[in-house]
């Protein structure tokens, strides 16, 4: 079976984001997900969602690539930007359900709180393919939903990320 | 595309002066000079000047009525004969040019005069151009004056801002955003030659942003700059640089 061309943005050495709060999330007990072999397709699945959607959005935004970016020593890479109306956009692909509120989905919200630390911006546009809709037949359904943080959260969520990392021994400041 | 814009002038103009001015209204009109001249079609402000009670009416020939009409609503030049364009050296030209060389982004301009009111700004007057083949008729008192016309030195405040507190502190933050810009532009410029040193064959406008934003560092204006190179009009106007088909380059 052909396999669907798989491109990450190249990653620098060092501690990334998505370490930080997965080690949080499973030291403080907040889920038990691991990754296990489904972690290929769900990240080509993620992969084909972001190239549909930056295509369908190209023409309504300024949508770009961002790049890799790197706070107190902390690596991510948001999935898109819109430079005009300064908005992150994060592309979410998902098996859950879409009764469920992004908002509740701690790893999504501290992800997206730490990139919006990043690009300093206070918005976000997500955009979530619910694969199997809401799981009674809705089958798949897609919501964007628009994200607006305070500072504080933001500070607070980023204080946290980097103090984490600092007990870890990941980082040094 | 706005016949008020510059860019689209053809090559061819009681006294206010050196005040802070807000335009209350603005309309295109057939003006007399005051019952001393023919009708002429001109563009109108009105005027409420800084620390005076009444407002100012303010005229601006465009050219000729053979060539121009106002529209029925008075909102617009509606060309009845040759023109096209607004001759550059018109007084209305000439204020037009002032307006945007002041910072009024010309594109915000339309073919409605009204998209100037609520504009605040300085006014100072400047002389007029020598213009062949028109001769002045002397005055009846026998004094002589240069002739010159109003324009605009700075804005202070587009329309449809909101008003930055009492007069005095709004000037004084309008001032102070003026130079903000001007450090963005200046900075923007200078962190799209650090690119291009880096880059001597040129860079894709789709790779800018990226490297924009590295490459502003811990700038405060961060935001401001990423945002001035993704802009075309911006990337287009340099003379440093050369934006074509998607391409930035070093000039």
């Amino acid at each position: 079976m052909p396999r669907v061309a798989f491109e990450e943005s190249p990653r620098s050495d060092g501690v990334h984001l998505s370490v930080v709060i997965h080690d949080i999330a499973t030291t403080a007990g907040l889920d038990n997900y691991t990754y296990g072999n489904e972690k290929n397709t769900m990240m080509e699945m993620g992969f084909i969602w972001e190239q549909v959607l930056e295509r369908a959005l190209k023409d309504r935004y300024a949508i770009c690539n961002i790049g890799e970016l790197c706070v107190d020593g902390i690596y991510m890479t948001p999935d898109k930007f819109d430079v005009e109306n300064w908005v992150l956009h994060e592309y979410k692909c998902t098996w859950k359900s879409s009764k469920n509120d992004p908002i509740d989905n701690w790893r999504w919200m501290t992800q997206v709180k730490g990139y919006l630390r990043a690009t300093q911006t206070r918005r976000c546009d997500m955009h979530v393919l619910y694969i199997n809709g809401d799981y009674k037949g809705t089958g798949p359904e897609w919501y964007r939903y628009s994200l607006e943080f305070t500072d504080q959260e933001i500070e607070e969520n980023w204080t946290m990320i980097v103090n984490h990392a600092k007990r870890r021994g990941w980082i040094w400041q | 595309m706005s016949i008020f814009r510059p860019s689209n002038f053809s090559e061819g103009g009681g006294l206010l002066n050196d005040a802070n001015v807000t335009v209350k209204d603005a309309s295109i009109v057939l003006w007399d000079y005051q019952g001393k001249g023919p009708l002429t079609p001109a563009i109108k402000f009105v005027f409420a000047v800084e620390g005076e009670d009444n407002t100012v009416e303010q005229y601006w020939s465009v050219g000729k009525a053979t060539d121009w009409q106002p529209s029925e609503d008075g909102k617009k030049l509606v060309p009845i004969g040759k023109a096209t364009q607004i001759v550059q050296s018109s007084n209305g030209g000439i204020l037009l040019a002032s307006i945007v060389n002041a910072g009024f982004p010309e594109d915000k301009i339309t073919d409605d005069i009204t998209c100037f009111v609520g504009m605040k700004g300085h006014v100072i007057r400047v002389p007029a151009p020598q213009r062949s083949g028109i001769a002045k008729a002397p005055r009846a008192d026998g004094k002589s004056f240069e002739d010159t016309i109003l324009t605009f030195d700075k804005i202070t405040s587009f329309p449809g801002e909101k008003k930055a507190g009492k007069t005095g502190k709004g000037v004084a933050t309008a001032k102070a955003n003026e130079e903000d810009a001007g450090d963005v532009e200046s900075e923007a410029v200078g962190v799209m030659l650090s690119i291009l040193a880096e880059n001597p064959e040129g860079i894709l406008k789709s790779k800018l942003p990226a490297i924009a934003f590295k490459a502003a560092g811990n700038s405060p204006n961060k935001t401001q700059i990423v945002q001035l190179l993704y802009k075309d009009d911006f990337l287009s106007s340099r003379g440093e640089w050369t934006y074509a088909d998607g391409k930035i380059t070093l000039a």
